[in-house]
């Protein structure tokens, strides 16, 4: 399932997969897989997107 | 020493000098995903491995004049490398996070022609040298081109969804 919460997040950023990326110290190729719904981050990475965000991890990550 | 001792000892040498001179830190520039990854390439590489030798040991008990067991063990080597090395591309995990290029595209292009055109040549010049000049390089020719090819799709998929990211990102706003 696509994560669309932590791509409107990184756009109302005005953040690239590539800037996240470097923030995360991961690949692009990760935040894309991320986005897609094709990796599940384990909860390090999910919080080094929250932080680079200024999320918390229900915005972005609870599927409610 | 034959040829093929010969080739082994340069190879486990290669090999370890290449670990020496390596930077350990880099091993940590890859990413959750792409360690993932690459496990999961190590274990499609073994398995494959483990059919060719299987395969391997049945042609050996067939007595076959054409097989030449040690060439045929070294092939299943580079089939299974080969296997590892194509996951990791197309999966993005071959190189590090650090590296958004592939510096070695054009190394393995060139090491593949090198080889094509070794195997041709002594194909061409009635192939007396045995069957190890000859099989080996086109081989490694085949399977560097296959390395080469896999990086170009690696390629094309990156442009695609940079494309796709900057139409999606686009609809948001």
């Amino acid at each position: 399932m696509k994560n669309l919460k932590l791509k409107a997040a990184r756009a109302a950023k005005d953040l690239s997969q590539e800037q996240l990326a470097q923030l995360c110290n991961v690949s692009r190729q990760t935040i894309n897989a991320i986005e897609k719904g094709d990796y599940n981050p384990t909860i390090n990475l999910c919080i080094a997107i929250c932080h680079a965000l200024d999320r918390t991890l229900d915005e972005l990550f609870w599927e409610g | 020493m034959n040829i093929v001792s010969l080739f082994l000892v340069l190879a486990i040498l290669v090999g370890i000098i290449l670990l020496c001179l390596s930077d350990r830190k880099k091993v940590k520039q890859f990413d959750e995903r792409q360690l993932f990854v690459r496990g999961r390439a190590v274990t499609i590489a073994y398995v494959t491995l483990l059919i060719c030798l299987f395969i391997v040991l049945v042609l050996s008990t067939m007595n076959l004049s054409w097989l030449d067991i040690p060439v045929a063990v070294i092939l299943s080597m580079f089939i299974s490398l080969t296997v590892f090395s194509v996951y990791a591309i197309l999966n993005n995990a071959y190189f590090t996070t650090m590296k958004k290029e592939s510096p070695f595209g054009g190394v393995f292009l060139a090491v593949a022609l090198l080889n094509l055109f070794n195997g041709f040549r002594h194909i061409f010049n009635g192939g007396e040298e045995g069957s190890l000049d000859i099989i080996l390089p086109i081989i490694v020719g085949v399977l560097g081109v296959i390395i080469f090819a896999s990086l170009l799709i690696r390629k094309r998929m990156d442009k695609k969804e940079l494309e796709e990211e900057l139409r999606e990102d686009k609809d948001i706003e």
